[in-house]
């Protein structure tokens, strides 16, 4: 969706910007919105001010606020499908290499 | 046709706040309190508060194995999927506190009454660990226990996006140029995508 919805607005994404904070993904404002979510996923209390401002500096409160609440729901959905059992389709198992990160082993 | 809308963030949280202290489906009000409290760290005394536990802190070390001795020690699958979706829920509140910078929220007091203990007569195992209406997927994985799979979907709708496909206008899931509060789509989707990679999430 990420690529599709990309694709929609123009915009040349670098799907390899997902997995690497290092790597410019192409999406407007993207290395802030990655430091936010690693804060926040993290849980790091020294960096979260640092990226919440930055975040805020780039986009706006609103759009702070609204990243913040894309967070907390994939923390939930996250969750819900492991402690389901429900592993990666077909279609998401290649997407390891897309974006530079290596399937886990529990899913072999 | 008019675009669908959610209530707004803060409402949909303090919303689900009300109903997590509530009878639910296989516990109490009282119950739904504790394991709430055992999902963020609270102890760990009774198979419901150890799952609850589990799914906060680390979902992915959960194996079928591990649901089969929790049925073992009295938390039936049912039961399971309730916890699932307690401990989920008040996993996302918690992150969307902590990233807007506000303390994390006191629980409001436990409502008394029993549970309803109603059964979905129309789930069965497809490709998960638990019973789903079809092969699950995020908005059905809790679809054996309905009053929680509505509410999951109700905060998903207000936080992300209204997990409808069907629909291409306002913030829906069908919407590929959708944009809520500023952030548009593809800066949504890379939250999202990072969200799961950090949490080693890859359904």
């Amino acid at each position: 969706m990420l690529r599709e919805s990309a694709q929609l607005l123009g915009l040349d994404v670098d799907m390899k910007g997902v997995g690497s904070p290092t790597v410019d993904s192409g999406i407007p404002s993207g290395r802030e919105l990655i430091a936010f979510t690693e804060a926040v996923v993290l849980r790091d209390e020294l960096e979260v001010e640092t990226a919440r401002v930055a975040l805020e500096a780039g986009l706006g409160k609103a759009a702070m606020v609204r990243a913040a609440a894309v967070i907390g729901a994939f923390e939930m959905v996250n969750r819900l499908m492991d402690a389901a059992g429900v592993g990666p389709t077909e279609q998401y198992r290649s997407m390891g290499e897309v974006i530079g990160v290596p399937l886990p082993q529990r899913f072999d | 046709m008019t675009a669908p809308t959610t209530p707004p963030i803060e409402t949909a949280i303090e919303e689900q706040l009300d109903r997590l202290v509530n009878p639910g489906t296989w516990f109490t009000g009282g119950e739904r309190h504790a394991i709430c409290s055992a999902a963020r760290d609270g102890d760990a005394t009774s198979a419901a508060r150890r799952a609850a536990q589990r799914v906060s802190k680390e979902p992915t070390t959960i194996t079928a194995e591990w649901i089969s001795e929790l049925a073992a020690d009295g938390l039936g699958i049912e039961a399971y999927v309730e916890v699932v979706s307690i401990a989920s829920i008040i996993r996302a509140v918690d992150s969307f506190d902590f990233g807007v910078g506000v303390p994390q929220r006191a629980l409001p007091n436990p409502v008394d009454g029993e549970p309803s203990r109603l059964r979905n007569d129309d789930v069965d195992l497809h490709n998960a660990w638990v019973p789903t209406t079809g092969r699950a997927v995020p908005m059905n994985v809790l679809s054996a226990v309905p009053a929680e799979s509505a509410a999951m979907n109700d905060l998903l709708a207000a936080m992300y996006l209204i997990p409808a496909f069907n629909i291409s206008e306002g913030p829906t899931m069908g919407n590929k140029t959708a944009e809520r509060d500023g952030l548009t789509r593809p800066q949504m989707e890379l939250v999202a995508s990072h969200t799961s990679l950090l949490n080693d999430c890859f359904y």
